[in-house]
């Protein structure tokens, strides 16, 4: 058994980080192996399946790395890659004001195809929905639904009282059902 | 099961990932940003201070060459001037 296997998660994650502060690019890459699922799952649920969330996604692991000296251990690292990834999300959907042109009508779409049998397919219905509801709800409800983080953690990384994140997310529940039935009836 | 159960529960089933050698892209795209030159601001105001610590100490050293001297007078060019001169210059005009 490998040594690090017996240590905690967090211990080895900042090793992994100050072997790269010390240069070492292969640490850095397993750490970017180690998350990449994680910030796909932001990504992709934030800006769709796009190539534009890959991109982001890299953004997020290059932003890290500039910056990671400052990285004082004090968060989880998965949470600290998270919450870079949902601002550079929330920005870029600013930038391009992608809410009002939903990933239904988007032509970057990478897995999610037009056929009536990925249609009626209730993961895509999904997909499409969040990609069809407003910025601030979506954060709320990819925090919390698909990360699985607490009120109180997803308050953090949003800093946003708690008492928001909880209106968001029920207004969110609502819309995303709202969307489900029209999207189910098409 | 209602329908806003069966939304969260395929919510925590949401599973994503990216294209292979996604690690080994951006691996790339940073040592391409180091390589291009993103300019460091610490090197840039090392090498402001160092060139101004230059050009002092060449002053420092052209004015001992040509005054004798590095006293506060000899800095500010008064070394040779004496404080009647303009007094003279003006009641001999």
């Amino acid at each position: 058994m490998r040594v690090e296997k017996l240590r905690p998660d967090n211990d080895y994650d900042l090793e992994l980080i100050q072997k790269s502060i010390d240069g070492d690019m292969d640490s850095f890459k397993q750490i970017v192996e180690k998350y990449q699922n994680k910030v796909a799952r932001v990504t992709t649920s934030m800006l769709g399946r796009s190539y534009e969330a890959e991109d982001v996604g890299q953004e997020v692991f290059i932003r890290f790395h500039n910056s990671i000296s400052k990285f004082k251990g004090d968060s989880n690292l998965g949470t600290y890659l998270v919450r870079i990834a949902i601002n550079l999300c929330l920005n870029s959907i600013k930038k391009e004001n992608k809410f009002k042109t939903s990933s239904l009508s988007n032509g970057n779409d990478l897995s999610l195809g037009g056929d009536e049998e990925t249609k009626n397919d209730i993961a895509s219905l999904i997909n499409h929905a969040l990609c069809s509801l407003k910025p601030e709800f979506r954060s709320v409800v990819v925090l919390r639904n698909i990360e699985g983080y607490t009120t109180k953690e997803t308050a953090a990384i949003l800093e946003i009282p708690q008492g928001t994140v909880l209106s968001r997310l029920s207004r969110g529940h609502d819309k995303l059902r709202e969307i489900i039935i029209k999207l189910e009836q098409i | 099961m209602n329908k806003l159960d069966a939304i969260t529960e395929e919510l925590s089933k949401y599973n994503a990932t990216f294209n292979d050698g996604f690690s080994s892209h951006v691996i790339e795209k940073i040592q391409d940003r180091k390589s291009n030159g993103s300019v460091d601001i610490m090197k840039i105001t090392q090498w402001v201070t160092l060139s101004g610590i230059a050009s002092v100490s060449l002053l420092l050293l052209m004015i001992y060459f040509t005054e004798g001297s590095l006293n506060m007078d000899a800095v500010v060019g008064l070394i040779n001037y004496s404080p009647d001169e303009p007094l003279l210059t003006s009641l001999t005009l």
